[in-house]
């Protein structure tokens, strides 16, 4: 080993050091490059890969062993000769006793984030080169430890990148919302998974929706043209996102190079924006009709009186007479509606629960329907007898209304409508019957959620049946759903007889 | 008997004076409360059939007016209103009212035989 010219030998060694990157290979490399000095054991390798944790590397049974390390080993920036603090330090950890000690401190750039110690590393050598042999020894090792620096600095550094990387992704991924970040040919250079399915390098729009053209909206055009952050709401599969696109600059005054859009789905919150101003709309409409119901009232207290006054006046032969009658007769199914819409439209916080007839109630709800039977064929079929229930007339009229125009608009045109007041022992039941489309198994537990709704947007706000079952259980009764797909639905409401009920 | 209706509406006044006039009953009409409180003083009606609701003085505002001549005056007053929730009948009676009309009338013969009823 002597007889090789050292020149020579340390260029092969430093070859080969700089062809390794992963600290075990530089540790089994020096350790075996090491041992070919007659004075030297063996060495341990303690170091810090990075700022969380410490190891010691060490061959047990010639295999390389890691194990970490809870304290830091003595620390020190220069070279110590046989210290005992050294020794104990290695011969804990390692578990058998070592001998005389050199440690050699492998310093790293100044300033790096990644090492918390100051030493990040000492290389340690066990050896037999006794007082007089060991300045020697140093002089002989020290071409071999000091290349190491490099090494495993290259070979830290790369980990704490590897694993910077990792960390970068699995929190990418771990965001919901989509994010991706593409260049300004619209190639996806990276997204998370909300975004796609890992792939890659492929444009941004086929990864999100499938497509072969940008998506309709899309924000990023304007990011380029104008530099700046910029948002927009995009349709992709069903569902609405708002499109954050952000422009990302290598410095302050070059264009953009990259475009980092960053999805969030607002379908939910637009659904549920559209269906508060439904509702919103709707009471401002029921506060209204209420309103415009008074206002008709007046005028047509005196056509139907002045249409009275005028019957009992003209001659019974004449065709007058029965003209005015028809006048009065309409002026009276006038009064009956307005009497109804104010009925349903009225503030029902003030008023208390009543006993009335079943029949009634229907007969009542039934004035603001006509225009919804128009098309169908309704037959009504109301039980005369104590049908008395105990309610608030101006609740349950808008319960009866939503259950059977929904029904009217489950219906085909010309479809069968059935409504019937039904006495049982005990309890008074009214019922709807259609023949539509029925309620499909999958949502019929969902139908009394509130802003559930099957229909159009705009067309229901999804509160009628829930606010309808509700009204019925604080009445002490239930509604009860049958449906069979294809063949329609019943809705039955079921309430106690109030024969016993005191006002 | 000299009736004044105090009404808004002018086919309520028109149907409340061909109803009266059927039985020979001396009407007068006021469309509105400024009218009302003139004809009320000039003609001293036995009965005064006023609408709740109206622009500018409503029915009760009017009434409270009049209130300390009616024993005087030896007027009816019938208060008539479609909002039968805010003025019932002890209302009525509170604000010095003799009676409580609600709109719509269902049979305006009744009502003429219920103010006839009133006044003997």
């Amino acid at each position: 080993m002597e007889q090789v010219k050292p020149s020579k030998k340390i260029i092969q060694y430093l070859d080969h050091l700089t062809q390794l990157s992963d600290v075990e290979q530089i540790f089994s490399f020096i350790n075996q490059e090491l041992k070919r000095f007659k004075k030297v054991r063996d060495t341990f390798l303690c170091f810090s890969p990075g700022v969380k944790n410490r190891c010691i590397l060490f061959t047990e049974n010639k295999k390389i062993s890691m194990k970490p390390l809870s304290e830091s080993w003595p620390q020190g920036q220069t070279i110590r000769i046989d210290s005992s603090d050294d020794s104990h330090y290695i011969a804990n950890h390692i578990k058998r006793p070592v001998g005389q000690l050199l440690a050699f401190p492998i310093l790293m750039s100044q300033g790096s984030p990644l090492y918390k110690l100051d030493v990040p590393a000492t290389i340690y050598v066990e050896h037999i080169a006794g007082q007089s042999g060991v300045a020697d020894l140093i002089q002989d090792l020290l071409p071999y430890i000091q290349p190491l620096q490099y090494a495993l600095e290259r070979s830290f550094l790369q980990s704490f990148l590897r694993g910077a990387s990792i960390e970068w992704q699995n929190t990418f991924d771990g965001l919901k919302d989509p994010i991706c970040i593409i260049d300004i040919e619209f190639n996806a250079l990276r997204s998370n998974l909300g975004f796609s399915d890992g792939r890659s390098h492929e444009k941004c729009y086929e990864l999100f929706s499938g497509d072969q053209q940008k998506c309709k909206g899309c924000p990023v055009p304007k990011v380029i043209e104008t530099n700046s952050y910029q948002t927009a709401v995009v349709k992709n599969r069903g569902k609405n996102y708002e499109v954050h696109s952000y422009p990302i600059k290598r410095s302050k005054d070059e264009s953009v190079t990259t475009i980092v859009s960053h999805y969030v789905d607002v379908s939910k919150k637009q659904e549920l924006l559209s269906k508060m101003l439904q509702s919103e709309k709707l009471a401002v409409i029921g506060h209204l009709a209420g309103n415009i119901a008074h206002e008709l009232n007046n005028p047509l207290t005196g056509i139907r009186s002045l249409a009275d006054i005028l019957t009992a006046e003209v001659n019974e032969d004449l065709q007058l007479k029965s003209d005015l009658k028809e006048v009065s007769a309409a002026a009276e199914r006038c009064q009956k509606i307005i009497k109804s819409l104010m009925l349903f439209s009225s503030d029902h916080r003030k008023t208390n629960k009543q006993v009335v007839s079943m029949k009634e109630q229907v007969e009542v709800s039934l004035t603001l329907l006509k225009s919804s039977f128009r098309s169908l064929n309704v037959s009504i079929n109301l039980e005369n007898g104590d049908d008395k229930i105990f309610i608030i007339p101006e609740l349950f009229i808008q319960v009866i209304y939503n259950l059977v125009q929904n029904a009217c608009q489950a219906s085909k045109e010309g479809g069968a409508l059935y409504i019937s007041t039904v006495l049982q022992p005990g309890v008074v039941l009214f019922k709807v019957k259609d023949e539509g489309g029925g309620i499909p198994k999958e949502i019929i537990s969902e139908i009394f959620t509130p802003f559930f709704t099957t229909k159009d947007k705009g067309q229901g706000t999804g509160l009628g049946l829930s606010m309808s079952q509700s009204v019925v259980e604080s009445f002490g009764g239930k509604i009860i759903v049958s449906s069979e797909e294809g063949e329609g639905s019943e809705f039955i409401v079921r309430l106690p007889r109030a024969s016993g009920a005191t006002l | 008997m000299k009736i004044l209706v105090i009404d808004d509406e002018p086919i309520i006044r028109r149907a409340l004076l061909r109803a009266f006039k059927v039985h020979d009953h001396d009407v007068q009409l006021a469309e509105d409360a400024t009218v009302g409180e003139r004809l009320w003083l000039e003609l001293c009606p036995d009965v005064v059939m006023l609408d709740v609701l109206m622009p500018k003085i409503t029915g009760p505002q009017l009434l409270a007016k009049m209130k300390p001549q009616l024993e005087k005056l030896k007027t009816k007053v019938i208060l008539m209103s479609a909002y039968t929730g805010e003025f019932d009948t002890k209302l009525t009676v509170h604000k010095g009212a003799h009676m409580f009309l609600s709109k719509p009338f269902n049979d305006i013969f009744a009502v003429v035989k219920t103010v006839e009823g009133l006044i003997r």
